[in-house]
């Protein structure tokens, strides 16, 4: 029996050693996407346009257009694969060691209404920043397999991948490898490449008919926490191609739901990218995101506007 | 995962019940763990299970040869018929079909829906092989819980090792308290059965089944490697699976049959086969091998009984013509063996045959099908052997970093295999410091390097 608790303990014990030993190398990385989690997760960072979104806001605004024509610090907060509720989650979180924001600029998806709330997108790479407490409280509501996920060791790390083992070692080399994608003030380009072909035949997933709950309750609670912290929220329609778009029933239907939503809320909500324009397939790297042209473009479009709303 | 959850429950439920309960505990518990995900499956092995009791009931209470081999009968036709409605049937049912013209191809027919119950292979096996010893003059089970715990014990219902009445039926007679000594005693084969199936065969996998998946975009030498690969993967996931197993029966105070004794370690195909899957091996050697006149009645009626005995081993893994074909390979160089065994030796070069043999026979075995083995075997005849491609294409499949753990996964596998093998490890681990430190880094390395994506053994699909 004595042997069988040495073990125990000394093999819980090593886990957690080692468990802190990855986190400690993830968050070494101040470059890439982890130095970017440690801006919005860690550090406390001053800016005075805060984008958030899913990977929308991520490759699409690219902050330092933003900051030449509006003259204001700008910082891109966008996590790819995050729904609303997440993304309130996130916006919470940074809000934890950062002050506040004169600004927050929503990117809201409004074609991935079907996205599934609870499933959180590579979640393992929350896991070395959930000592920041409106993380891993947001993100425990969403998915409560983070409690797990913060006091198990063992269960944490059976869902560590190598390539945050990876980035781990990086951290502690201070290397760089094809992990490192550019990152710049929050933004990254969108790694997709697709062939014609795929790009103009990709289905969508199941809409729903209207708003989801959990859509419009985030919206809600951000707008809230926006007023709460005095920041202005500004919500911009996310672009996509109309060869996934048209193939969404009611896809009009909720965009003027959600434009409802944010007159109720006294939210400012808008297309920075009138109608028809932006929608050439080269400006794309796939239906939902563009490329680096595509950016580019859309960032100095989004900064015109946001230009307008605040003169 | 989910036996991740079920077996402390089982093992809680186990130490707190009257040792009266327990077999019916485990009973319960293991039919549970056979058919919570498709229950008919658990109503197939409880039908068998009842057949093959009685069966040998009425066999050992039976005075006369004529009903003996009549109940016999009747066991084998269940058993067999079972095998042959669930698992040859798509098989026969292709086969004949293409060669009457019926269907051009088998990528679609009728039989697309039907389910091969895990382990139907391994129970039906265990299950028959009692009946056989009880016509040989065996007692028959009087007690249907013991035999049907016998036939449906869960740490090794799915894939083995085929158990024999004789030396572990009578082991569950008794069911006492887990003690820490058995826990302790079962740790070392439940972990390095986690760490073999976690850090080399889900490894692997990740380079092997891409490779198997296409392998016309593939160089000879990649494939070469691939096919060696895979020889340590499907070792790995099938062996990780008995130690787990081993492991877990030892916590319950029962010991199963020794499965692996290190093949790779082996210098011909003879030895190769008495190390590995030692169970299947045997069986086959006593039900089948022996009945047909073993090496008995002439040297052609013995290389064509062990022709016969490895043609249908290759099947019993199997329902595909590329198992026949493996296991024909093996059958063929076995009988070769004979031959050569007193011309020549090879006590160095023996290692290098049988490795590279076995390694490009299991290409056969690993196939998803005949184009696919054929498609494999002509691009590695005919293919670039540059070299220089391996490490290009390798990287293709995966990241180098994976790979590098990959790596060192194997040299770590390598590296116990041969201290057990020089019994290093035997005598270290009589130490207990020493037994106690090394379950804690194989526990720390799986978490470190496990690759827990993948659940699935290979074997559960015989």
């Amino acid at each position: 029996m004595k042997r069988l608790l040495l073990y125990i303990g000394v093999c819980t014990a090593l886990l957690y050693g080692v468990r802190e030993l990855l986190y400690i190398g993830i968050r070494s990385n101040a470059g890439g996407e982890f130095g970017k989690l440690n801006t919005a997760f860690r550090f406390k960072h001053e800016t005075d346009v805060l984008l958030v979104g899913s990977s929308r806001a991520e490759c699409q605004l690219y902050p330092p257009i933003l900051e030449n024509v509006l003259g204001v610090r700008v910082y891109n907060i966008g996590m790819t694969g995050a729904t609303l509720p997440l993304i309130t989650r996130c916006y919470e979180a940074f809000r934890e060691n950062s002050p506040a924001p004169k600004q927050v600029v929503l990117l809201a998806d409004v074609h991935s209404l079907g996205d599934r709330p609870d499933s959180i997108y590579h979640y393992p790479r929350y896991f070395p920043y959930l000592s920041n407490v409106k993380l891993y409280e947001g993100l425990r509501e969403l998915d409560p397999r983070f409690s797990g996920f913060k006091w198990n060791a063992a269960y944490s790390l059976a869902h560590l991948s190598d390539s945050y083992k990876n980035a781990s070692v990086r951290g502690f080399t201070g290397k760089k490898s094809k992990y490192n994608y550019l990152y710049h003030k929050g933004y990254s380009p969108c790694k997709a490449v697709m062939s014609d072909s795929t790009f103009f035949s990709l289905r969508p997933y199941a809409y729903p008919n209207r708003l989801p709950e959990h859509f419009t309750t985030a919206l809600q609670e951000l707008a809230q926490l926006c007023r709460k912290d005095g920041a202005q929220l500004i919500v911009l329609l996310a672009p996509v191609h109309t060869s996934y778009t048209k193939q969404l029933p009611g896809y009009e239907a909720r965009i003027a739901e959600l434009q409802t939503l944010c007159d109720q809320l006294q939210i400012s909500c808008g297309n920075p990218v009138s109608s028809g324009n932006m929608q050439d397939r080269r400006l794309y790297a796939d239906p939902a995101h563009y490329n680096v042209k595509g950016a580019i473009l859309y960032s100095i479009y989004a900064a015109k506007y946001l230009d307008t709303l605040t003169q | 995962m989910e036996f991740v959850y079920f077996l402390p429950a089982v093992l809680v439920l186990y130490q707190i019940l009257p040792s009266a309960w327990r077999r019916i505990l485990l009973l319960l518990a293991s039919y549970f763990f056979y058919s919570v995900h498709t229950p008919w499956c658990g109503l197939l092995l409880l039908a068998t299970t009842l057949v093959d009791w009685y069966s040998a009931l009425r066999i050992d209470q039976s005075t006369g040869q004529k009903a003996k081999r009549i109940w016999l009968f009747v066991s084998i036709i269940a058993n067999i018929g079972v095998l042959c409605a669930f698992k040859y049937s798509a098989l026969v049912y292709n086969t004949f079909g293409i060669l009457s013209g019926v269907i051009s191809d088998t990528t679609w027919n009728v039989w697309d829906g039907l389910i091969i119950p895990a382990g139907l292979s391994f129970y039906t096996f265990q299950s028959l092989g009692y009946t056989i010893d009880v016509y040989r003059g065996m007692r028959a089970e009087r007690d249907v819980i013991q035999f049907g715990l016998f036939v449906s014990y869960f740490p090794q219902l799915v894939a083995g090792p085929i158990e024999r009445y004789k030396t572990f039926g009578t082991q569950l007679q008794h069911w006492h308290r887990i003690t820490s000594e058995n826990i302790v005693a079962g740790m070392q084969p439940l972990l390095w059965g986690f760490f073999k199936k976690l850090v080399v065969a889900d490894r692997l996998a990740e380079f092997v089944n891409p490779v198997f998946a296409a392998p016309e975009n593939f160089s000879a030498g990649t494939l070469f490697v691939v096919a060696f690969l895979f020889m340590i993967q499907a070792y790995c996931d099938f062996s990780g699976y008995t130690d787990i197993a081993t492991g877990v029966a030892k916590w319950l105070g029962k010991d199963l049959v020794i499965n692996w004794r290190r093949p790779f370690f082996s210098k011909s195909l003879h030895e190769f086969w008495q190390r590995n899957h030692i169970s299947m091996t045997s069986w086959f050697r006593d039900y089948l091998y022996i009945p047909l006149g073993g090496n008995r009645g002439g040297r052609f009626n013995h290389f064509r009984n062990i022709f016969l005995t490895f043609l249908i081993s290759g099947l019993w893994h199997g329902a595909g013509w590329n198992f026949a074909i493996w296991g024909a390979l093996h059958g063929i160089v076995f009988i070769i063996e004979i031959l050569l065994r007193d011309k020549i030796r090879l006590p160095f070069l023996g290692s290098i045959y049988l490795l590279t043999f076995h390694a490009l026979s299991l290409i056969a075995f690993r196939s998803s099908g005949f184009t696919n083995l054929s498609e494999y075997y002509s691009q590695f005849f005919t293919g670039s052997w540059n070299w220089s491609l391996l490490c290009i294409e390798l990287r293709t499949l995966n990241d180098l970093f994976p790979l590098l753990l990959t790596l060192l996964g194997v040299l770590l596998f390598v590296v116990y295999e041969y201290c057990e093998e020089r019994q290093i490890l035997q005598r270290a681990l009589t130490h207990p410091t020493a037994a106690l430190t090394l379950q804690i880094v194989i526990t720390i390395l799986i978490f470190v390097l496990g690759n827990f994506n993948t659940t699935e053994f290979i074997y559960f699909h015989f």
